[in-house]
């Protein structure tokens, strides 16, 4: 063959492989669209300022005090090399691909609300003085928890694990209570770190499943719910456990308490109170569909809100039913309270107030302009409603505008 | 919901719950039987296809002297090919339709097994949407995704060999470069490495689960394949004898 031939056949090589390339990626990855991880960070506020994840993997925050320009970003969260190729995303560290299709590689995802630790050394100063401030810190689902400096997003202060390492993607969010920061990850283990990112339990705490719920802290105990259809509560000093409670299905919800009883949602659809110190059921309540949102207490009532479209209202001493509205869609997105109103956001878009009040169904929307739904955790500050837009838009609504359409502020978060 | 999610996607993923659920809480043995039993269902399509191949590479040799013969008039060649392919009783319809029609089924259980996954929280919540009410109990979500020692959630490095392997074999017993001009051959033997090594790049990023489905159609098509043309080149005559396959000189 001569030169020319195998340059032609060179050429026709490269043809084939790049049209199989395409037509791969195209299967495998447009396809499989909607269905890699994207996160649904929630709002945290400390001092005027907001703080959320944008999709990009990064965190981010907006000073309320000043103009919409007034926004910091952190250094997008780092992706770990698995081994893989092609450019699969980032946020399949474990569990799946996320080959892009149109839209470059894919940025870690981020799910939990950033969580603040304040009065936490910072850096050092020129006289070589401790410098003290606020961290911020985020759990990604490449496995990796960073802290940054919250008015200096561009100073990590500390990463855990430290250098290359990894943990299995992280899904619950962070809880920081007493200086102690804890979350869960997908291998199913609860960890313990101190405000500087170093491990405080012997060994982090291992669950029969993954864990997405976000713990919470209350009489010294950590409560969560794990795949493996449990809740738990450990003693927040020691990680020891001190219960278990069985429910009928995997537990992704995350507990609320009051006056010594856990509330929290199963995907059994039922709704289980829970005596802290006994770990014993005080009742249950079962709803129509998954509960995957955290519920909300207010006066002496628990709401929980279902996959089913409904929203429960339930006494909060004996788990009968005294309210229960129709919001129109399916629920994800942890509710809020404002004033005597529940703020529930639908996964079809719509925002709705629920006054509690009055025993009938007494609800209005107060937006429906989000198609793309609304998984994010609702934030409530100074009578004024925040949210992470999936569209990558931080919005704001005035609670009792009393107009369905009006969005109050938009910040887009995109760098 | 699209009209896709509703006729093919939503009742692939109902079937393949259901299958776990019944299956000892197994997605791996349902995703094992789903494949089977679709590529069951889609043998006849498959087999036609193979026969299809089979005739159009039998032809080669006769496609490859008409070829030296109209080297200077590609208007006579094809004319004379059209020719010998209808005498021969063989269309390039007969290859590509019957894959073109399935080629959705295998998408939508591709889809099916993402789903079914419910890997991250999109997907979980995703998953919820499809599954009819009435059929199972939402409280089965998320499936068990243990099986034989693999997370079908995750990659899975032996998996992707297996696949890679599998793949070979396939391409191995269909790829038959006898009569093929040098150029077509070269280009069978591309293709015989190629799509091997992609699909073990690419099982080293999937979910396991996916790999275990590409395994088991795999095998499947290596059994089908057998079926119609017997081991081809991958009897042992012809693996031993190498890959230098008697070419005629252009």
């Amino acid at each position: 063959m001569n030169l020319k031939n195998k340059k032609n056949l060179v050429a026709k090589a490269s043809l084939l492989l790049a049209i199989c390339m395409v037509g791969i990626l195209l299967l495998t990855g447009c396809v499989s669209k909607g269905m890699s991880p994207i996160g649904w960070s929630g709002i945290s506020t400390n001092n005027g300022v907001i703080y959320t994840a944008s999709k990009e993997g990064r965190v981010v925050s907006v000073n309320l005090n000043l103009d919409n320009s007034s926004k910091a970003w952190g250094d997008p969260l780092s992706v770990p090399n698995t081994g893989g190729g092609c450019g699969l995303g980032g946020s399949s560290s474990s569990s799946g691909s996320s080959l892009g299709c149109g839209g470059g590689v894919a940025a870690v995802a981020i799910y939990g609300t950033p969580a603040i630790a304040n009065n936490i050394q910072v850096g050092i100063d020129e006289k070589g003085s401790p410098v003290l401030g606020s961290i911020i810190i985020v759990a990604g689902y490449n496995g990796k928890v960073e802290a940054y400096q919250a008015n200096n997003l561009k100073n990590k202060v500390w990463e855990y694990p430290t250098g290359g390492g990894y943990i299995a993607p992280i899904v619950s969010g962070i809880s920081v209570s007493n200086n102690t920061i804890y979350f869960g990850s997908n291998a199913g283990l609860m960890y313990c770190l101190d405000t500087l990112g170093k491990e405080k339990w012997s060994t982090p705490f291992q669950a029969g499943g993954q864990i997405w719920s976000t713990p919470i802290i209350d009489n010294n105990l950590v409560i969560f719910g794990a795949f493996d259809k449990k809740v738990y509560a450990l003693d927040a000093e020691s990680g020891v456990k001190k219960w278990e409670f069985l429910t009928g299905a995997t537990v992704v919800s995350t507990a609320i308490t009051n006056n010594g009883i856990a509330y929290i949602g199963s995907l059994d659809s039922t709704l289980y109170a829970i005596n802290e110190t006994s770990g014993h059921q005080v009742w249950n309540f079962k709803a129509d569909n998954w509960l995957w949102a955290k519920a909300v207490y207010l006066n002496g009532v628990v709401y929980t809100a279902s996959m089913g479209d409904k929203v429960f209202g339930l006494d909060a001493a004996t788990g009968s039913k005294v309210q229960e509205y129709s919001v129109e869609g399916r629920v994800a997105s942890w509710p809020a309270v404002a004033g005597n109103e529940i703020i529930v956001a639908t996964e079809n878009g719509k925002l709705w107030a629920l006054n509690t009040t009055n025993s009938g169904e007494n609800k209005r929307i107060v937006t429906s302009k989000f198609p793309d739904g609304i998984n994010s955790p609702l934030t409530v500050l100074d009578n004024m409603i925040y949210l992470n837009g999936l569209d990558n838009n931080i919005y704001r609504f005035e609670v009792g505008s009393g107009n369905p359409n009006n969005i109050d502020m938009k910040y887009p978060i995109q760098k | 919901m699209n009209i896709w999610d509703i006729v093919l996607l939503q009742p692939m993923i109902n079937i393949l719950i259901a299958l776990s659920h019944f299956l000892f809480n197994n997605l791996g043995i349902a995703i094992v039987l789903l494949t089977l039993i679709i590529r069951f269902i889609l043998l006849p399509l498959t087999l036609k296809q193979l026969r299809s191949t089979k005739q159009m590479q039998d032809l080669q040799p006769k496609i490859a002297e008409l070829q030296k013969k109209y080297a200077k008039d590609k208007q006579m060649l094809a004319q004379e090919q059209m020719k010998l392919m209808k005498e021969s009783g063989v269309s390039a319809a007969g290859c590509a339709v019957p894959m073109l029609i399935q080629f959705p089924i295998w998408i939508a259980l591709y889809q099916g097994i993402i789903l079914a996954l419910g890997a991250h929280p999109e997907s979980l919540l995703n998953l919820s949407k499809y599954i009819y009410n009435w059929a199972l109990p939402l409280a089965i979500l998320p499936l068990n995704d243990a099986f034989l020692g693999l997370r079908l959630a995750a990659p899975n490095a032996i998996m992707a060999v297996l696949v890679g392997i599998s793949m070979f074999a396939q391409q191995k017993m269909v790829t038959n470069t006898e009569g093929q001009d040098p150029r077509a051959a070269q280009q069978s033997q591309l293709m015989l490495w190629m799509m091997p090594i992609m699909f073990t790049f690419f099982s080293l990023s999937f979910p396991s689960g996916l790999s275990l489905y590409w395994l088991i159609s795999n095998i499947f098509s290596v059994a089908a394949q057998y079926f119609v043309t017997g081991w081809g080149g991958l009897s042992l005559n012809k693996l031993f004898s190498g890959s230098k396959q008697p070419v005629k000189k252009g």
